[in-house]
């Protein structure tokens, strides 16, 4: 099948699936017996208002309409860019989510780059010293981590670096007394919500990368590489590795997810001021708009990452497309 | 001798004990505050200390061992339930019906399980029925997956062939022919859940969206004792979280360990 058209055959899979979690989401959210006024003002406030002015409010949410009439008209403003007003600050929900994004992206952008540069070193070392002690510690380790609640390991690494040493602040983006933006500031409060992020997704993918390695050092090309007396390293980096990272390649398009879960718990441990506290806030608020919009970004987010790493299977094994289609 | 097995069923049995055990082992009751020993470090008198109400972590711990497992294995058979009706039935029926399921399967996907949780969860009351329910409803995808391709590899398989050119019909087909045999694949994917819905159970307790405080459970007693770890009580967050880490650790292994043996030709991947 030619390129262009797997990508918008692809492509256009994706649309039906965010229709569906938009409206999976809406009815979740809507069948729900919590009042959003009383969510939103607290019981003894909303109790406090007239009637006619609690309906009001009720009809300027929309919530006086028919569950499907509400559905089409937020769906109708989301074509247009409007994802409804925010219960608790009366802003453009879509203002309230994008003030948030940036912090998100530099915990998960440093999270990411951290998850691959872990994983690529202990997969690559522990497959090139298996059965080694180096080996079976990085093994155990990743066990251990796989298994750790992501919240726990954020725990611990506070009470020993900001309670007992002292060395890192304990949340937030920058300390309180800061003016004005500075990297280093960033910098030090930046680390262990990262390293979190990091040690709490990147087992899976050591694990992963080892196997794979082993798997291509098996094979006879590696033997004939080695027969030739070519260095250890060359083998290793320059043959071994470039056909390990193949299936590793495509495997990081799909560790979005793992990073979104992640960095809705840490963010919300951290202070960190980012869309995954967002989602936190407003969900225990019931803040409609806001959930909505996140839960059809993050959904956008996903998709996006599954899609491109089909796309980059088709760059990295050519026997796709030619071979018909992936599955 | 499987080593992985053993040993992740050796410490899940002694997990299960304790928790069956609980109040034959405890001296202290999990809730009975007493003030006058507040945040106590670890002693021989509570053997992991006690929080900021007195109460003794270790008895709430143990308790806590009881919801978290119930949790753990409840969401399990649920989701292999859902999971194993929805793949049988997908794979087997192929077309439109499996077409439609298998949508399902892919919206559910397109949100991170965790996200999809808080988002439910938030909306309607935390609870432990709820949490399972939201649990179950969010995890059955992956059983479903694997039961599907197993199915559909195996209904093209000669025995069933054969059983459908004698005029078997298709309740007879799937209940005799093909559940018998995705059973096995559909337990390696029933103790993963176990793991899964353990640690989810905690995150979410943790964030106040779980089992709701006066039933201890491990993810919410790290909830309440949070704060104290800024003034320098480790204790109260420590062990439970040592408890989820090793539980999840062994149910994995077990995992592992019922893989390699119920599917020798099929290691593959080891992750």
């Amino acid at each position: 099948m030619d390129l262009g058209r797997y990508i918008f055959k692809r492509g256009s899979q994706l649309l039906p699936l965010l229709f569906g979690i938009s409206i999976l989401a809406f009815l979740l959210i809507h069948l729900s017996p919590v009042d959003p006024v009383e969510a939103c003002l607290g019981k003894e406030e909303a109790s406090l208002l007239a009637p006619e002015d609690l309906a009001g409010l009720r009809a300027s949410w929309g919530l006086d309409r028919p569950l499907y009439g509400q559905y089409f008209i937020w769906l109708a403003h989301v074509f247009q860019g409007d994802f409804g007003i925010s219960h608790l600050s009366g802003r453009p929900a879509l203002a309230v989510i994008a003030e948030r994004i940036p912090a998100t992206l530099v915990l998960m952008g440093t999270g990411y780059l951290l998850v691959v540069v872990l994983s690529i070193y202990l997969g690559v070392t522990s497959a090139k010293r298996q059965d080694t002690f180096f080996d079976h510690t990085c093994t155990a380790l990743s066990f251990i981590f796989y298994s750790t609640p992501n919240f726990w390991l954020a725990l611990i690494l506070v009470y020993l670096f900001s309670v007992k040493l002292g060395l890192l602040p304990v949340c937030g983006m920058a300390s309180p007394k800061a003016l004005t933006f500075s990297l280093p500031e960033l910098g030090r409060h930046l680390i262990l919500p990262a390293a979190v992020l990091a040690l709490s997704t990147s087992p899976w993918y050591i694990r992963f990368l080892r196997a794979s390695m082993l798997e291509v050092l098996a094979l006879d090309y590696i033997l004939l590489a080695r027969a030739k007396g070519l260095p250890e390293k060359m083998i290793i980096f320059k043959h071994a590795l470039r056909n390990a990272l193949l299936p590793f390649l495509t495997l990081l398009g799909l560790a979005f997810p793992h990073l979104i879960g992640g960095a809705v718990v840490i963010e919300t441990i951290f202070a960190w001021p980012g869309v995954g506290r967002l989602l936190v806030e407003s969900a225990l608020r019931a803040d409609y708009p806001v959930v909505m919009g996140l839960t059809f970004l993050f959904s956008v987010f996903v998709l996006l990452g599954n899609f491109l790493a089909d796309i980059a299977y088709l760059f990295v094994d050519p026997r796709i497309r030619y071979g018909g289609e992936a599955d | 001798m499987n080593k992985k097995l053993y040993a992740g069923a050796c410490f899940l049995f002694l997990v299960v004990f304790l928790a069956v055990l609980a109040p034959y082992l405890c001296t202290y009751h999990p809730v009975d505050t007493s003030l006058g020993d507040a945040g106590l470090p670890p002693s021989r008198e509570h053997l992991f200390g006690t929080d900021d109400l007195g109460r003794d972590v270790f008895s709430r711990c143990v308790y806590g061992a009881r919801v978290s497992l119930a949790v753990g294995f409840a969401v399990a058979l649920l989701t292999t339930v859902i999971g194993v009706v929805v793949g049988l039935v997908g794979g087997y029926s192929g077309g439109l019906i499996d077409n439609v399921l298998m949508r399902v399967v892919d919206t559910l996907n397109s949100l991170p399980n965790i996200i999809l949780s808080i988002v439910i969860l938030a909306f309607f009351k935390p609870g432990i029925f709820n949490v399972l329910a939201v649990l179950a409803l969010t995890g059955w995808t992956a059983t479903a997956r694997v039961v599907r391709s197993e199915t559909l590899s195996l209904k093209t398989r000669e025995f069933v062939l054969a059983a459908r050119a004698l005029g078997a019909p298709d309740a007879y087909l799937i209940f005799f022919h093909l559940l018998p045999n995705v059973l096995a694949p559909a337990l390696v994917a029933a103790t993963f859940s176990v793991a899964h819905a353990i640690l989810a159970e905690a995150t979410l307790s943790f964030l106040g969206l779980g089992i709701p405080p006066h039933e201890p459970s491990w993810g919410n007693i790290m909830m309440e004792e949070m704060d104290d770890l800024l003034v320098g009580v480790w204790w109260t967050v420590f062990f439970p979280g040592v408890l989820v880490i090793s539980t999840v650790l062994a149910v994995n292994f077990l995992g592992e360990g019922l893989k390699d043996a119920l599917e020798p030709g099929r290691g593959g991947k080891n992750v």
